[in-house]
């Protein structure tokens, strides 16, 4: 056999090997004729090897334009795929020789090397089938599952779809809101009513003379009645109006309407508490956070 | 010219039976090594011997005690430009004839964030030397294994084990895409 290699010293020197389990006679025969055989094409290798090296040039890459090394590289595989297209041609088939005991021992090796190949292709084969099977159950599960969530889905819409329309839900949640407020602000109303009353009747306002007599002055200034003093309902409605209506700026600031003896009041009570800096501002204890 | 001594052809030596031998070319610490061992582990029918070089050309002192060379795998890394320069360079020094399926060029750290050169540049230096582009990481095992396996075919091929199947053979059923 001439293949496009340049040796090919390696199909029979296997065979040899086979046979140095039996020796016999004609197995001697045979072997040296293989082995004669052998020789004679190690003998054209080396031939063909001198030829190659007398007209050989060693071309590097680098010869032709260094932009280019493909060109090179390309040309050179036309003319080898020439080459080999022609030896292909040419070459004959490789025939074993007529020794029956070579064409056995060939035929059985073939033989092993075939059935080893068949035996590991099988066990591929069926690794691959169960891992098929193992993929097809799940996909037959999930597929099962889907299907279930589907049908719930399904359900759930034609149960939505059944109700009434969404619009009337909105309207009746505004009435009830609007009926939570108008109540609250009822209660509300009551409430504010019963403190004022509570207050006015247990906090008065303290006369101009008790006024007076607490402030520390010798002469009672005239301008002193020009303000007067708050019942404690109003000092109570603007602190609470403070702590409602601006929650970042809840101080009020004492005045002197602002009877002291109400504000230590409010004050012993926990009802109300000072600005940490300044002892005039005061603030309600926000009493709903 | 003194470069044709330098140059590497791959008939310059009669074939040893039985045997192959495979030559790595890359710069330091891209993995030749690694890869080497990883290839000899596969238990083959022949005898293997690869041999390393970190750049051509390769020493004058053993040149008559070198077997033929079957199959030149060049290695560089992704992230190591000196290795990529080390390929280029060596790559000129090589006869055209190892061109033809008896050369591939093997390209780690791809994946890795650190990468100094293009996936386009590697492309074009492979086209342009019509190479064979093989992608693996040496440093990972698994990677190792099949990147070992893919060069190992392709020296047997390129050493003439296969019976009727040449590299060239194989190299003309190689897609290439032109750009």
């Amino acid at each position: 056999m001439t293949s496009s290699r340049e040796g090919d010293g390696t199909d029979q020197p296997g065979e040899v090997t086979e046979f140095t389990e039996n020796p016999d006679s004609e197995t001697a025969e045979s072997i040296s004729t293989l082995k004669a055989a052998c020789e004679k094409t190690w003998a054209d290798v080396k031939q063909t090897q001198e030829q190659l090296r007398q007209c050989q040039q060693p071309q590097s890459t680098a010869h032709f334009s260094e932009q280019q090394p493909l060109l090179a590289i390309l040309r050179e595989k036309e003319r080898r795929l020439r080459a080999e297209i022609q030896v292909a041609k040419e070459s004959r088939a490789h025939t074993l020789p007529n020794d029956t005991e070579v064409v056995a021992a060939a035929l059985n090796g073939e033989l092993q090397k075939k059935v080893s190949q068949l035996r590991e292709t099988k066990s591929l084969i069926t690794a691959q089938l169960q891992e098929l099977q193992a993929s097809i159950e799940k996909e037959k599960q999930f597929e099962q599952q889907l299907k279930a969530v589907h049908d719930k889905l399904q359900e759930k819409c034609q149960a939505l779809e059944a109700q009434e329309p969404a619009e009337d839900a909105l309207e009746a949640v505004a009435q009830e809101l609007e009926t939570k407020i108008n109540a609250a602000q009822k209660t509300e109303q009551t409430v504010m009513k019963k403190m004022a009353a509570f207050v006015g009747k247990h906090f008065p306002v303290p006369e101009q003379a008790q006024a007076s007599r607490s402030s520390k002055e010798l002469r009672p200034r005239r301008h002193q009645t020009s303000q007067e003093t708050l019942p404690l309902k109003d000092i109570l409605l603007e602190l609470m109006t403070k702590c409602v209506e601006s929650p970042n700026d809840p101080y009020m600031a004492l005045d002197e309407r602002h009877w002291p003896a109400y504000v230590e009041l409010l004050l012993r009570c926990n009802i109300v508490l000072q600005h940490p800096d300044d002892d005039r501002r005061i603030k309600l204890v926000p009493f709903h956070l | 010219m003194a470069s044709d001594d330098r140059t590497l052809t791959p008939y310059n030596v009669l074939p040893n039976r039985q045997e192959a031998s495979l030559l790595v070319v890359g710069a330091e610490g891209v993995g030749k090594h690694d890869l080497s061992l990883a290839v000899l582990k596969i238990p083959v029918q022949f005898s293997l011997q690869i041999r390393t070089a970190s750049s051509l050309p390769l020493p004058t002192e053993n040149a008559d005690l070198r077997p033929r060379i079957d199959f030149i795998c060049f290695i560089m890394s992704m992230t190591d430009r000196e290795s990529i320069q080390v390929v280029e360079k060596s790559l000129s020094l090589v006869d055209v004839k190892y061109f033809l399926g008896r050369a591939c060029l093997v390209v780690t750290g791809v994946h890795s964030h650190k990468k100094m050169t293009d996936l386009d540049q590697v492309t074009a230096l492979a086209d342009s030397f019509n190479l064979p582009l093989v992608f693996g990481e040496v440093k990972s095992e698994k990677e190792r294994d099949q990147l070992a396996r893919r060069i190992l075919t392709m020296t047997e091929v390129a050493a003439g084990f296969k019976n009727h199947v040449s590299p060239l053979l194989v190299e003309s059923t190689r897609l290439v895409t032109t750009s």
